[in-house]
Protein backbone atom coordinates (compact mmCIF):
# COMPACT_ATOMS: atom_id res chain seq x y z
CA UNK A 1 0.00 0.00 0.00
CA UNK A 2 1.37 3.04 -1.20
CA UNK A 3 0.07 6.64 0.21
CA UNK A 4 0.58 9.92 -1.68
CA UNK A 5 -0.29 13.24 0.21
CA UNK A 6 -2.35 15.77 -2.46
CA UNK A 7 -1.94 19.79 -2.52
CA UNK A 8 -4.98 21.06 -0.89
CA UNK A 9 -7.79 19.51 1.69
CA UNK A 10 -6.14 16.78 3.71
CA UNK A 11 -6.33 15.09 0.50
CA UNK A 12 -4.36 11.46 -0.08
CA UNK A 13 -4.17 9.12 -2.95
CA UNK A 14 -3.66 5.55 -1.76
CA UNK A 15 -2.87 2.84 -3.98
CA UNK A 16 -3.95 -0.86 -3.11
CA UNK A 17 -1.90 -3.77 -4.20
CA UNK A 18 -1.93 -6.68 -6.02
CA UNK A 19 -3.86 -9.30 -4.04
CA UNK A 20 -5.98 -7.33 -0.97
CA UNK A 21 -7.50 -10.74 0.67
CA UNK A 22 -8.50 -11.92 4.02
CA UNK A 23 -5.04 -12.38 5.52
CA UNK A 24 -3.66 -8.77 4.79
CA UNK A 25 -6.90 -6.94 5.73
CA UNK A 26 -5.69 -6.56 9.30
CA UNK A 27 -2.85 -4.78 8.18
CA UNK A 28 -4.58 -2.67 5.34
CA UNK A 29 -7.05 -1.73 7.48
CA UNK A 30 -5.11 -0.32 10.43
CA UNK A 31 -2.78 1.63 7.61
CA UNK A 32 -5.98 3.12 6.44
CA UNK A 33 -7.33 3.70 9.50
CA UNK A 34 -4.46 5.79 11.02
CA UNK A 35 -3.89 7.55 7.71
CA UNK A 36 -7.58 8.91 8.24
CA UNK A 37 -7.31 9.57 12.52
CA UNK A 38 -4.38 11.99 11.38
CA UNK A 39 -6.82 14.25 10.13
CA UNK A 40 -6.30 12.80 6.02
CA UNK A 41 -9.88 12.24 5.63
CA UNK A 42 -10.54 12.99 2.10
CA UNK A 43 -8.95 9.19 0.30
CA UNK A 44 -8.68 8.24 -2.91
CA UNK A 45 -8.22 4.75 -3.04
CA UNK A 46 -6.39 3.58 -6.38
CA UNK A 47 -7.01 0.28 -7.32
CA UNK A 48 -6.08 -0.15 -10.80
CA UNK A 49 -3.39 -2.35 -9.75
CA UNK A 50 -5.54 -4.70 -7.81
CA UNK A 51 -5.98 -8.07 -9.30
CA UNK A 52 -7.98 -9.98 -6.28
CA UNK A 53 -10.01 -8.57 -3.91
CA UNK A 54 -12.59 -10.79 -1.69
CA UNK A 55 -15.20 -9.65 0.41
CA UNK A 56 -13.00 -8.93 3.67
CA UNK A 57 -10.73 -6.90 1.52
CA UNK A 58 -14.16 -4.65 0.38
CA UNK A 59 -14.55 -4.44 3.99
CA UNK A 60 -11.23 -2.68 4.51
CA UNK A 61 -12.71 0.21 1.79
CA UNK A 62 -16.21 0.44 3.80
CA UNK A 63 -14.55 0.55 7.00
CA UNK A 64 -12.95 3.63 5.28
CA UNK A 65 -15.93 5.26 4.56
CA UNK A 66 -17.57 4.39 7.60
CA UNK A 67 -14.51 6.17 9.66
CA UNK A 68 -14.45 9.31 6.71
CA UNK A 69 -18.10 10.07 7.32
CA UNK A 70 -17.64 10.61 10.90
CA UNK A 71 -15.27 13.46 10.31
CA UNK A 72 -17.36 14.79 7.35
CA UNK A 73 -14.53 13.17 5.12
CA UNK A 74 -14.85 11.14 1.45
CA UNK A 75 -13.89 7.79 0.31
CA UNK A 76 -13.86 8.05 -3.82
CA UNK A 77 -12.73 4.75 -5.94
CA UNK A 78 -10.16 5.02 -8.71
CA UNK A 79 -9.62 2.58 -11.76
CA UNK A 80 -11.15 -0.74 -10.48
CA UNK A 81 -9.75 -3.65 -12.93
CA UNK A 82 -12.86 -5.84 -14.36
CA UNK A 83 -12.58 -8.25 -11.57
CA UNK A 84 -12.61 -6.16 -9.29
CA UNK A 85 -15.28 -3.68 -10.79
CA UNK A 86 -17.47 -6.87 -11.27
CA UNK A 87 -17.17 -8.12 -6.96
CA UNK A 88 -18.43 -4.11 -6.63
CA UNK A 89 -21.38 -4.44 -8.72
CA UNK A 90 -21.89 -7.74 -7.06
CA UNK A 91 -22.06 -6.07 -3.50
CA UNK A 92 -23.57 -3.04 -5.22
CA UNK A 93 -20.83 -1.01 -3.17
CA UNK A 94 -21.14 1.81 -6.24
CA UNK A 95 -24.27 2.63 -4.78
CA UNK A 96 -22.21 3.88 -1.45
CA UNK A 97 -18.72 4.88 -3.28
CA UNK A 98 -18.23 7.64 -6.27
CA UNK A 99 -15.48 5.39 -8.58
CA UNK A 100 -13.50 7.71 -11.00
CA UNK A 101 -11.79 5.59 -14.30
CA UNK A 102 -9.55 9.01 -14.12
CA UNK A 103 -6.89 10.18 -12.12
CA UNK A 104 -6.91 13.60 -12.65
CA UNK A 105 -10.84 14.08 -12.37
CA UNK A 106 -10.69 11.77 -9.11
CA UNK A 107 -7.80 14.62 -8.05
CA UNK A 108 -9.66 17.55 -8.92
CA UNK A 109 -12.70 15.82 -7.53
CA UNK A 110 -11.33 15.57 -3.65
CA UNK A 111 -8.96 18.39 -3.89
CA UNK A 112 -11.45 21.34 -5.15
CA UNK A 113 -12.92 23.79 -2.60
CA UNK A 114 -16.39 23.17 -3.34
CA UNK A 115 -16.12 19.63 -1.80
CA UNK A 116 -15.42 20.14 1.59
CA UNK A 117 -18.02 20.45 3.44
CA UNK A 118 -19.18 22.91 6.10
CA UNK A 119 -18.99 20.97 9.48
CA UNK B 1 34.12 -14.35 49.64
CA UNK B 2 34.89 -15.44 46.12
CA UNK B 3 32.25 -17.89 46.02
CA UNK B 4 29.92 -16.23 43.36
CA UNK B 5 26.77 -18.75 44.21
CA UNK B 6 24.84 -18.37 47.15
CA UNK B 7 25.43 -22.16 48.09
CA UNK B 8 28.36 -23.32 47.82
CA UNK B 9 29.21 -25.53 44.89
CA UNK B 10 30.39 -29.26 46.03
CA UNK B 11 33.63 -30.19 45.14
CA UNK B 12 34.70 -33.77 45.25
CA UNK B 13 38.66 -34.05 44.87
CA UNK B 14 39.76 -37.51 43.60
CA UNK B 15 43.85 -37.57 44.68
CA UNK B 16 46.22 -40.60 45.70
CA UNK B 17 48.45 -38.77 47.14
CA UNK B 18 47.83 -37.96 50.84
CA UNK B 19 50.42 -34.77 50.98
CA UNK B 20 48.85 -33.27 47.69
CA UNK B 21 45.22 -33.86 48.60
CA UNK B 22 45.98 -32.02 52.22
CA UNK B 23 47.23 -29.28 50.21
CA UNK B 24 44.49 -29.13 47.60
CA UNK B 25 41.75 -29.55 50.25
CA UNK B 26 42.93 -26.84 51.92
CA UNK B 27 43.55 -24.54 49.07
CA UNK B 28 39.76 -25.52 47.97
CA UNK B 29 37.96 -25.31 51.46
CA UNK B 30 39.30 -21.50 51.87
CA UNK B 31 37.49 -20.44 48.46
CA UNK B 32 34.10 -21.62 50.16
CA UNK B 33 33.66 -24.88 48.59
CA UNK B 34 31.99 -27.86 50.43
CA UNK B 35 34.73 -30.68 49.24
CA UNK B 36 34.91 -34.34 50.16
CA UNK B 37 37.77 -36.39 49.10
CA UNK B 38 38.39 -39.90 47.47
CA UNK B 39 41.56 -41.43 46.99
CA UNK B 40 40.68 -43.49 44.27
CA UNK B 41 38.71 -42.95 41.47
CA UNK B 42 36.53 -46.30 41.90
CA UNK B 43 35.24 -44.95 45.00
CA UNK B 44 34.52 -41.10 43.28
CA UNK B 45 32.40 -42.96 40.98
CA UNK B 46 30.74 -44.98 43.61
CA UNK B 47 30.08 -41.57 45.33
CA UNK B 48 28.69 -39.58 42.62
CA UNK B 49 26.32 -42.08 41.79
CA UNK B 50 24.64 -41.22 45.39
CA UNK B 51 25.64 -37.51 45.51
CA UNK B 52 25.45 -34.78 42.62
CA UNK B 53 28.79 -32.68 42.92
CA UNK B 54 29.35 -29.57 40.92
CA UNK B 55 32.89 -30.07 40.15
CA UNK B 56 35.07 -32.59 40.43
CA UNK B 57 39.42 -32.59 40.50
CA UNK B 58 40.72 -35.63 39.94
CA UNK B 59 44.52 -36.75 39.38
CA UNK B 60 45.44 -38.20 36.44
CA UNK B 61 47.74 -41.05 37.28
CA UNK B 62 45.83 -43.38 40.57
CA UNK B 63 46.38 -47.00 40.73
CA UNK B 64 43.38 -48.20 39.19
CA UNK B 65 40.78 -46.26 37.34
CA UNK B 66 43.09 -43.18 35.59
CA UNK B 67 42.00 -39.43 36.01
CA UNK B 68 40.33 -39.98 32.05
CA UNK B 69 38.49 -43.21 32.28
CA UNK B 70 37.32 -41.69 35.18
CA UNK B 71 36.36 -38.36 33.36
CA UNK B 72 34.90 -40.47 30.32
CA UNK B 73 32.54 -42.50 32.86
CA UNK B 74 31.40 -39.60 34.77
CA UNK B 75 30.55 -37.90 31.12
CA UNK B 76 28.07 -40.46 29.88
CA UNK B 77 25.79 -39.17 33.62
CA UNK B 78 22.35 -36.84 32.57
CA UNK B 79 24.13 -34.33 34.42
CA UNK B 80 28.22 -34.50 34.38
CA UNK B 81 29.99 -32.44 37.20
CA UNK B 82 32.70 -30.03 35.75
CA UNK B 83 35.84 -32.08 36.05
CA UNK B 84 38.92 -30.29 36.25
CA UNK B 85 42.10 -33.02 35.44
CA UNK B 86 45.81 -32.28 37.17
CA UNK B 87 48.72 -33.67 35.13
CA UNK B 88 52.24 -34.04 36.48
CA UNK B 89 53.13 -34.18 32.75
CA UNK B 90 53.01 -31.14 30.91
CA UNK B 91 52.75 -32.37 27.15
CA UNK B 92 50.32 -32.02 24.72
CA UNK B 93 49.28 -35.22 23.99
CA UNK B 94 48.04 -35.50 27.23
CA UNK B 95 46.22 -32.57 27.21
CA UNK B 96 44.51 -33.54 24.13
CA UNK B 97 43.74 -37.25 25.63
CA UNK B 98 41.96 -35.44 28.51
CA UNK B 99 40.01 -33.06 26.52
CA UNK B 100 38.71 -36.12 24.61
CA UNK B 101 38.24 -37.84 27.85
CA UNK B 102 35.55 -35.20 28.73
CA UNK B 103 37.29 -32.86 31.34
CA UNK B 104 36.70 -29.51 31.40
CA UNK B 105 39.90 -27.96 32.47
CA UNK B 106 43.69 -28.90 33.23
CA UNK B 107 45.97 -28.02 35.49
CA UNK B 108 49.61 -29.02 35.56
CA UNK B 109 51.11 -30.13 38.68
CA UNK B 110 52.95 -28.39 40.84
CA UNK B 111 50.81 -24.69 40.87
CA UNK B 112 50.07 -21.83 42.16
CA UNK B 113 47.07 -21.56 43.97
CA UNK B 114 45.89 -18.57 42.32
CA UNK B 115 45.25 -20.18 39.08
CA UNK B 116 43.42 -23.02 41.02
CA UNK B 117 41.69 -20.37 42.09
CA UNK B 118 40.85 -18.29 39.00
CA UNK B 119 40.49 -21.90 37.34
CA UNK B 120 37.67 -23.03 39.72
CA UNK B 121 36.01 -19.00 39.24
CA UNK B 122 35.59 -19.33 36.00
CA UNK B 123 34.30 -23.32 36.49
CA UNK B 124 31.47 -21.49 38.93
CA UNK B 125 30.70 -19.16 36.30
CA UNK B 126 30.05 -21.57 34.27
CA UNK B 127 27.83 -23.70 36.34
CA UNK B 128 25.48 -21.06 37.49
CA UNK B 129 24.95 -19.58 33.64
CA UNK B 130 24.17 -23.61 33.05
CA UNK B 131 21.74 -23.81 36.23
CA UNK B 132 20.64 -19.98 35.18
CA UNK B 133 20.19 -21.86 31.92
CA UNK B 134 18.14 -25.51 33.03
CA UNK B 135 16.01 -22.99 35.04
CA UNK B 136 14.91 -21.07 31.99
CA UNK B 137 14.18 -23.90 30.04
CA UNK B 138 12.28 -25.38 32.28
CA UNK B 139 9.99 -22.47 32.84
CA UNK B 140 9.98 -22.39 28.96
CA UNK B 141 8.88 -26.03 28.76
CA UNK B 142 6.20 -25.54 31.61
CA UNK B 143 4.44 -22.04 29.84
CA UNK B 144 4.82 -24.10 26.68
CA UNK B 145 3.07 -26.93 28.33
CA UNK B 146 0.34 -24.69 29.21
CA UNK B 147 0.07 -23.34 26.12
CA UNK B 148 -0.46 -26.37 24.48
CA UNK B 149 -3.08 -27.36 26.69
CA UNK B 150 -4.54 -24.13 25.81
CA UNK B 151 -4.49 -24.47 22.50
CA UNK B 152 -5.91 -28.34 22.47
CA UNK B 153 -8.62 -26.95 24.73
CA UNK B 154 -9.26 -24.21 22.43
CA UNK B 155 -9.09 -26.59 19.32
CA UNK B 156 -11.72 -28.99 21.38
CA UNK B 157 -14.19 -25.57 21.90
CA UNK B 158 -13.59 -24.73 17.47
CA UNK B 159 -14.76 -28.44 17.18
CA UNK B 160 -17.67 -28.34 19.47
CA UNK B 161 -18.60 -24.96 17.91
CA UNK B 162 -18.45 -26.11 14.35
CA UNK B 163 -20.65 -29.35 15.10
CA UNK B 164 -23.03 -26.63 16.76
CA UNK B 165 -23.09 -24.70 13.79
CA UNK B 166 -23.66 -27.63 11.63
CA UNK B 167 -26.51 -28.55 13.92
CA UNK B 168 -28.35 -25.28 12.81
CA UNK B 169 -28.25 -26.03 9.09
CA UNK B 170 -31.16 -27.74 7.52
CA UNK B 171 -31.70 -31.25 7.69
CA UNK B 172 -31.66 -32.77 3.98
CA UNK B 173 -34.22 -35.57 4.16
CA UNK B 174 -36.92 -33.04 5.88
CA UNK B 175 -40.10 -32.60 3.09
CA UNK B 176 -40.91 -28.61 3.17
CA UNK B 177 -44.83 -28.45 2.29
CA UNK B 178 -44.20 -31.28 -0.33
CA UNK B 179 -40.72 -29.58 -1.73
CA UNK B 180 -37.71 -30.94 -0.65
CA UNK B 181 -34.08 -29.24 -0.14
CA UNK B 182 -30.78 -30.83 -0.45
CA UNK B 183 -27.40 -28.78 0.54
CA UNK B 184 -23.53 -29.19 1.80
CA UNK B 185 -21.59 -26.78 4.24
CA UNK B 186 -17.68 -26.45 3.46
CA UNK B 187 -16.17 -24.09 5.86
CA UNK B 188 -12.56 -22.99 4.89
CA UNK B 189 -11.71 -23.27 8.75
CA UNK B 190 -13.49 -24.85 11.86
CA UNK B 191 -16.15 -21.78 11.94
CA UNK B 192 -17.82 -20.85 8.97
CA UNK B 193 -19.05 -16.92 7.97
CA UNK B 194 -21.63 -18.95 5.97
CA UNK B 195 -25.15 -19.88 7.29
CA UNK B 196 -28.58 -21.06 5.86
CA UNK B 197 -31.75 -22.71 6.30
CA UNK B 198 -34.70 -24.01 4.70
CA UNK B 199 -37.88 -24.34 7.05
CA UNK B 200 -41.49 -24.77 6.54
CA UNK B 201 -43.89 -21.29 7.44
CA UNK B 202 -47.23 -22.83 7.08
CA UNK B 203 -48.67 -26.12 5.15
CA UNK B 204 -48.44 -23.85 1.73
CA UNK B 205 -44.81 -21.37 2.36
CA UNK B 206 -41.44 -22.33 3.12
CA UNK B 207 -38.89 -19.74 4.04
CA UNK B 208 -35.65 -20.15 2.98
CA UNK B 209 -32.28 -18.10 3.20
CA UNK B 210 -28.30 -18.11 2.51
CA UNK B 211 -25.76 -15.46 4.19
CA UNK B 212 -22.12 -15.19 4.06
CA UNK B 213 -20.56 -12.63 6.88
CA UNK B 214 -17.41 -11.35 5.64
CA UNK B 215 -14.34 -13.18 6.40
CA UNK B 216 -14.24 -17.07 7.98
CA UNK B 217 -13.13 -17.91 11.32
CA UNK B 218 -14.45 -17.14 14.98
CA UNK B 219 -15.58 -13.62 14.33
CA UNK B 220 -17.35 -13.87 11.05
CA UNK B 221 -19.07 -17.47 12.83
CA UNK B 222 -20.01 -15.22 15.81
CA UNK B 223 -21.96 -12.27 13.80
CA UNK B 224 -23.73 -15.46 10.85
CA UNK B 225 -24.71 -17.17 14.60
CA UNK B 226 -26.26 -13.44 15.71
CA UNK B 227 -28.31 -13.20 12.10
CA UNK B 228 -29.07 -16.59 12.19
CA UNK B 229 -31.22 -16.37 15.34
CA UNK B 230 -32.90 -13.26 14.61
CA UNK B 231 -34.17 -15.17 11.21
CA UNK B 232 -34.55 -18.20 13.51
CA UNK B 233 -36.75 -16.13 16.16
CA UNK B 234 -40.64 -16.55 16.60
CA UNK B 235 -40.93 -12.82 16.01
CA UNK B 236 -39.38 -12.74 12.97
CA UNK B 237 -42.00 -11.70 10.66
CA UNK B 238 -42.19 -14.93 7.40
CA UNK B 239 -45.70 -15.42 7.91
CA UNK B 240 -46.11 -11.77 6.50
CA UNK B 241 -44.48 -13.60 3.18
CA UNK B 242 -42.54 -10.26 2.87
CA UNK B 243 -38.74 -10.70 2.83
CA UNK B 244 -37.41 -7.76 2.43
CA UNK B 245 -38.50 -6.30 5.16
CA UNK B 246 -36.96 -9.58 7.38
CA UNK B 247 -33.70 -8.12 5.65
CA UNK B 248 -34.89 -4.40 6.41
CA UNK B 249 -35.06 -5.53 9.95
CA UNK B 250 -31.57 -7.68 9.84
CA UNK B 251 -29.60 -4.67 8.37
CA UNK B 252 -31.19 -2.16 10.90
CA UNK B 253 -29.84 -4.32 13.53
CA UNK B 254 -26.38 -5.06 12.24
CA UNK B 255 -23.86 -4.68 14.67
CA UNK B 256 -20.55 -3.90 13.64
CA UNK B 257 -18.70 -3.00 17.12
CA UNK B 258 -15.43 -2.90 15.98
CA UNK B 259 -16.29 -0.69 12.82
CA UNK B 260 -14.68 -3.44 11.16
CA UNK B 261 -16.45 -2.70 7.93
CA UNK B 262 -18.08 -6.37 8.07
CA UNK B 263 -20.96 -6.96 6.34
CA UNK B 264 -23.39 -9.80 5.20
CA UNK B 265 -24.37 -11.03 2.15
CA UNK B 266 -27.74 -12.37 1.84
CA UNK B 267 -30.78 -14.68 -0.48
CA UNK B 268 -34.05 -14.35 1.66
CA UNK B 269 -37.19 -16.14 0.09
CA UNK B 270 -40.64 -16.85 0.54
CA UNK B 271 -42.26 -19.71 -1.68
CA UNK B 272 -45.51 -20.76 -2.05
CA UNK B 273 -45.65 -24.31 -2.42
CA UNK B 274 -48.84 -24.97 -4.10
CA UNK B 275 -48.33 -22.04 -6.61
CA UNK B 276 -44.49 -22.21 -6.83
CA UNK B 277 -44.53 -18.24 -6.40
CA UNK B 278 -41.05 -17.27 -4.83
CA UNK B 279 -40.47 -14.39 -3.53
CA UNK B 280 -37.14 -13.23 -3.15
CA UNK B 281 -35.04 -10.48 -1.56
CA UNK B 282 -31.11 -10.40 -2.48
CA UNK B 283 -28.58 -8.37 -0.95
CA UNK B 284 -25.68 -8.65 -2.20
CA UNK B 285 -25.18 -12.38 -3.14
CA UNK B 286 -24.52 -14.15 -6.29
CA UNK B 287 -28.13 -14.45 -7.46
CA UNK B 288 -29.66 -17.63 -7.22
CA UNK B 289 -29.72 -20.45 -10.25
CA UNK B 290 -33.50 -21.49 -11.38
CA UNK B 291 -32.49 -25.43 -12.28
CA UNK B 292 -34.93 -26.40 -15.44
CA UNK B 293 -35.96 -29.16 -16.76
CA UNK B 294 -33.64 -28.07 -19.99
CA UNK B 295 -31.73 -25.22 -19.33
CA UNK B 296 -30.17 -23.29 -16.51
CA UNK B 297 -30.62 -19.51 -16.03
CA UNK B 298 -29.99 -16.91 -13.18
CA UNK B 299 -33.33 -16.02 -10.98
CA UNK B 300 -34.80 -12.50 -12.25
CA UNK B 301 -33.47 -10.79 -9.04
CA UNK B 302 -32.36 -6.97 -8.28
CA UNK B 303 -29.23 -6.71 -6.32
CA UNK B 304 -29.49 -4.72 -3.44
CA UNK B 305 -26.91 -3.33 -0.74
CA UNK B 306 -25.53 -6.15 1.39
CA UNK B 307 -26.36 -6.35 5.30
CA UNK B 308 -24.45 -3.97 7.71
CA UNK B 309 -23.55 -1.85 4.81
CA UNK B 310 -25.92 1.43 4.93
CA UNK B 311 -28.82 1.53 7.71
CA UNK B 312 -32.15 2.62 6.94
CA UNK B 313 -31.45 0.91 3.66
CA UNK B 314 -35.27 0.17 2.14
CA UNK B 315 -34.86 -3.15 0.24
CA UNK B 316 -37.35 -5.04 -2.13
CA UNK B 317 -38.40 -8.38 -3.64
CA UNK B 318 -38.72 -9.66 -6.79
CA UNK B 319 -41.47 -12.56 -7.17
CA UNK B 320 -40.43 -15.40 -10.36
CA UNK B 321 -42.66 -18.65 -10.65
CA UNK B 322 -40.71 -21.98 -10.16
CA UNK B 323 -42.77 -24.32 -12.66
CA UNK B 324 -43.02 -28.14 -11.43
CA UNK B 325 -40.29 -30.09 -11.54
CA UNK B 326 -37.87 -26.53 -11.31
CA UNK B 327 -35.49 -25.95 -8.67
CA UNK B 328 -33.61 -23.08 -7.33
CA UNK B 329 -29.81 -23.36 -6.12
CA UNK B 330 -28.53 -21.05 -3.52
CA UNK B 331 -25.17 -20.83 -2.84
CA UNK B 332 -22.03 -18.50 -1.34
CA UNK B 333 -19.52 -16.99 -3.46
CA UNK B 334 -16.78 -19.48 -2.29
CA UNK B 335 -18.69 -21.30 -4.94
CA UNK B 336 -16.76 -19.72 -7.72
CA UNK B 337 -14.33 -17.26 -6.64
CA UNK B 338 -11.87 -20.07 -5.45
CA UNK B 339 -8.57 -19.70 -7.27
CA UNK B 340 -6.68 -22.33 -9.16
CA UNK B 341 -2.87 -21.10 -9.21
CA UNK B 342 -2.55 -21.03 -13.40
CA UNK B 343 -6.43 -20.92 -14.66
CA UNK B 344 -7.24 -18.42 -11.98
CA UNK B 345 -10.93 -17.92 -10.68
CA UNK B 346 -13.60 -21.24 -11.49
CA UNK B 347 -16.11 -18.51 -12.42
CA UNK B 348 -20.10 -17.93 -12.24
CA UNK B 349 -19.67 -19.31 -16.08
CA UNK B 350 -18.18 -22.61 -15.25
CA UNK B 351 -20.96 -23.19 -12.12
CA UNK B 352 -23.78 -22.63 -14.80
CA UNK B 353 -21.90 -24.93 -17.34
CA UNK B 354 -21.53 -27.64 -14.91
CA UNK B 355 -25.32 -27.58 -13.86
CA UNK B 356 -25.96 -27.49 -17.90
CA UNK B 357 -24.29 -30.32 -18.02
CA UNK B 358 -25.76 -32.20 -14.89
CA UNK B 359 -29.28 -31.24 -15.47
CA UNK B 360 -30.64 -34.54 -15.31
CA UNK B 361 -28.91 -35.50 -11.77
CA UNK B 362 -30.69 -35.66 -8.54
CA UNK B 363 -29.82 -32.20 -6.57
CA UNK B 364 -28.24 -34.27 -4.03
CA UNK B 365 -26.07 -35.67 -6.97
CA UNK B 366 -25.75 -32.13 -8.77
CA UNK B 367 -24.20 -30.59 -5.53
CA UNK B 368 -21.38 -33.50 -5.03
CA UNK B 369 -20.23 -32.87 -8.91
CA UNK B 370 -20.28 -29.40 -8.03
CA UNK B 371 -18.12 -29.65 -5.19
CA UNK B 372 -16.08 -32.17 -6.52
CA UNK B 373 -15.08 -30.13 -9.22
CA UNK B 374 -14.10 -27.05 -6.66
CA UNK B 375 -12.37 -29.35 -5.07
CA UNK B 376 -10.05 -30.42 -7.86
CA UNK B 377 -10.25 -26.83 -8.87
CA UNK B 378 -8.89 -25.36 -5.64
CA UNK B 379 -6.30 -28.79 -5.16
CA UNK B 380 -8.51 -29.64 -2.26
CA UNK B 381 -7.63 -26.42 -0.41
CA UNK B 382 -9.96 -24.38 0.68
CA UNK B 383 -9.90 -21.03 0.02
CA UNK B 384 -13.41 -19.67 1.64
CA UNK B 385 -16.64 -21.37 3.38
CA UNK B 386 -18.77 -23.01 0.73
CA UNK B 387 -22.29 -23.70 1.05
CA UNK B 388 -24.75 -24.88 -1.36
CA UNK B 389 -28.52 -25.68 -1.07
CA UNK B 390 -31.16 -26.47 -3.81
CA UNK B 391 -34.45 -26.25 -3.38
CA UNK B 392 -36.64 -28.48 -5.31
CA UNK B 393 -40.44 -28.42 -6.36
CA UNK B 394 -40.27 -32.19 -5.87
CA UNK B 395 -40.35 -34.29 -3.01
CA UNK B 396 -37.18 -36.49 -3.23
CA UNK B 397 -38.78 -39.85 -2.99
CA UNK B 398 -40.16 -38.58 -6.76
CA UNK B 399 -36.55 -39.30 -8.24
Amino acid sequence: MKFSPLPHNNACLVTLPKQVVMSQTPTLRAALTRQLESGTNRLIVDLHEVEYIDSSGLSILISALKVADKTAGEVVLLSPTNGVRALIELTQLHQIFTIFENKHSAIEHVCSPSAVSNH
Amino acid sequence: MDSIHSQPHKLLLVEDSPTDMYYIKHVVSALGFQVQTSSCAEQALALIKQHHFDIVISDWCMPGMSGPQLAQQLKTLANPPYIILLTGNNQAKHTVAGIEAGADDFLTKPFNPAILKVRLLAAQRIINQQQCLAEQNQQLARSLDKEQAYLQQLRQELHSASLLQQALLPDNSQNLADWSIASTFDPAQDLAGDIFQCFEIDPSHIGFYLLDVTGHGVAAAMQSFTLAQQLSSPQCPWDGYDPAVIAQSLNDNFSDPEDLGRFATLAIGIANTRTGECRMTNAGHPRAIVLGKQRVSQAPLDNQLPIGIKSGTQYRFNTFTLSPNESLMLFSDGLYECVHPKFGEFGLQRVKRLCQQAITMTPAGLLNHLRHAVNLWQQHNIQDDISMMIISTQTQHAH
